[in-house]
């Protein structure tokens, strides 16, 4: 092996290693703002139903996109000293299973399908600024013995299809996605799968597969692609 | 430090979960490196054709061990490698983790390969399969085995009452030129062959041949069709790497017929085989060496053969001939596996 060639290898394995452990350098990211005025008293009344008393929660800080379409509420859980994060938009696909990017810590963090992450126990005010966030930019469903199909997407990956193949070999059945008809300016950082609404999965794809080993048994996955 | 070693102190460290980027670059690195030879070794020129790389293999192998959930963890990772086995292991001997280890990577590259069979299978195995389907699909075509071949038999309209002009192997030509003549080229294998059996069908012609044959014709004319129409346009980015790859195996090829000749050249010094022999054995080599270049053996080393010899019976090919040939298409293999490992080598493999 040549010496450019294996710099070009030790590259390939060092960007696969920073894109696992690193915030991806996302395309479509919305930087957030401080929303110094609006903090309200009563966390627990906006977006929450049926979780702990506003006793136990304390809103740190608001933060909001240029648009004010996002807005992103930092609360502390005051018995385990974790920080917490709810991310609302009035258009669900845009705050359901979106990165929530720390930029300063150079951490990523998934909301649920509720917008919620926890971000634990983090120097708040170190940790909190700059923030982003980016939402998926495309959605598939798959049903057991179904291609997928698109359930969402935004316009640069409205003829993008994923092409999927369920193998049954192994300890675990494992599913086989792979990006196709992707505009050539677009590169998939992540994909995220879902598997009944419960467990999430996330992988860098290599030359624009995954391979995710799933739980036995699992019967309604959804594909989320970020850019 | 042994390299078995380092990767289970960095697996403790994620298991405890109090690992750092660079834990996790020597970690994937030190995998990645333990898998190459393997991949290496099981390379060919399938993998090539088909635009991986081994260094490709590696990472799709080894990638899924690293899919994180949303508690930050790797579940398939701390599967395979969880406490009790890490600790296991922590107290046995080197030799015992790199057994391990090893076995577990080279079956989970196994399966990788299993996974990637749909892309890198040889092509023209892929048309046969759809040719197959397509076939069975179209009213008027039979498909039949016999003795290890599949021979299709296309009578379009059974209800005319002029009996067809019937075509043979032997006359294929006139299928071809039709396929030709008509701009069946560029058309996916189900519309070709249903626009074939209607052109087939108003030149009032029926066919009778194995399915090697409309393989072939298929093939010759999407060639064609991509020669005519595609010469000057805009090419794909792996194209040039294959490009080299193609002529590389050309020369390669070119260099074998020349060894095979030397070859059968002192079988016929010592009266082994005869003058019409040699010319039946570079024929049936030269077949065969075209489609290891399309993509794979396609039939016994006996119908090769047979081919330029069709007076020999099978007993006599068993008796007489197979010894020979068996040993040109060994040494004609492991000349070529020679040229790629030394091309892989060259560039490093990766």
């Amino acid at each position: 092996m040549d010496g450019n060639q294996k710099k070009g290898t030790d590259q390939k394995l060092k960007d696969l290693c920073s894109e696992i452990t690193r915030p991806a350098g996302y395309r479509n990211r919305v930087k957030l703002f401080h929303h110094l005025s609006q903090v309200s008293p009563f966390p627990h009344l906006v977006g929450f139903s049926g979780l702990p008393s506003y006793e136990i929660y304390a809103e740190k800080r608001a933060m909001v996109s240029a648009d004010h379409n996002f807005l992103l509420r930092i609360l502390h859980d005051q018995l385990s000293g974790r920080l917490e994060a709810h991310l609302l938009h009035p258009l669900e696909h845009k705050y359901r299973y979106a990165f929530v990017v720390l930029e300063s810590l150079n951490r990523e963090f998934l909301t649920d399908l509720h917008g919620w992450t926890t971000l634990g126990q983090i120097d708040e005010d170190r940790s909190l600024s700059p923030i982003s966030v980016c939402p998926p930019s495309a959605v598939f469903e798959l049903k057991p013995g179904e291609e997928a199909v698109q359930v969402y997407a935004e316009e640069s990956l409205r003829d993008c299809q994923l092409r999927t193949e369920l193998f049954s070999i192994g300890p675990q059945p494992t599913l086989k996605v792979q990006t196709v008809n992707l505009p050539g300016e677009v590169e998939i950082k992540r994909m995220v799968l879902v598997i009944d609404a419960e467990e999430t999965l996330i992988a860098v794809p290599q030359k624009g597969l995954v391979f995710y080993e799933l739980p036995e048994g699992a019967r309604s996955l959804r594909i989320y692609l970020y850019e | 430090m042994a390299e078995e070693r380092k990767i289970l102190l960095r697996l403790l460290q994620i298991i405890n979960n109090n690992y750092t980027e660079s834990d996790l670059e020597d970690l994937i690195m030190s995998m990645v490196r333990l898998i190459l030879p393997l991949i290496r070794k099981q390379s060919g020129l399938y993998l090539k054709l088909a635009g991986y790389q081994p260094r490709d293999i590696a990472l799709l192998t080894v990638s899924p061990l690293f899919i994180k959930n949303r508690q930050d963890r790797f579940p398939v990772l701390e599967k395979l490698f969880n406490w009790k086995i890490v600790e296991k292991f922590m107290a046995a001997s080197e030799a015992d983790f790199r057994r391990y280890l090893r076995n577990i990577l080279a079956r989970r590259l196994k399966q990788t390969f299993y996974y990637l069979s749909s892309e890198i299978r040889p092509e023209r195995t892929k048309i046969r399969r759809e040719i197959l389907y397509a076939l069975k699909k179209i009213p008027g075509c039979r498909i039949n085995k016999e003795n290890g071949r599949t021979q299709v038999t296309i009578r379009p309209d059974g209800k005319k009452k002029v009996k067809p002009l019937l075509l043979l192997d032997d006359q294929t030509d006139r299928l071809l030129e039709i396929c030709l003549n008509r701009g069946l080229g560029g058309l996916q294998v189900p519309k070709f062959f249903k626009k074939l059996v209607e052109v087939m069908s108003y030149q009032e012609l029926a066919a009778e041949v194995s399915l090697n044959t409309l393989l072939e014709i298929y093939i010759e004319t999407q060639k064609n069709y991509l020669l005519s129409e595609f010469s000057d346009g805009p090419v794909n980015w792996s194209r040039p790497e294959n490009r080299t790859l193609s002529a590389d195996l050309n020369n390669w090829i070119e260099e074998l017929r020349t060894r095979n000749i030397l070859l059968l050249n002192r079988y016929l010094a010592r009266k082994k085989i005869g003058k019409k022999d040699m010319e039946a054995y570079l024929k049936a080599l030269n077949d065969l060496l075209q489609d290891w270049q399309d993509g794979g053996q396609e039939k016994s080393l006996y119908e090769y053969l047979k081919k330029y010899a069709p007076e020999i019976s099978s007993e006599e090919y068993r008796k007489e001939k197979r010894k020979i040939l068996e040993y040109l298409v060994k040494t004609s293999r492991d000349f070529l596996k020679i040229k790629l490992h030394e091309q892989q080598a060259a560039s490093g493999g990766m």
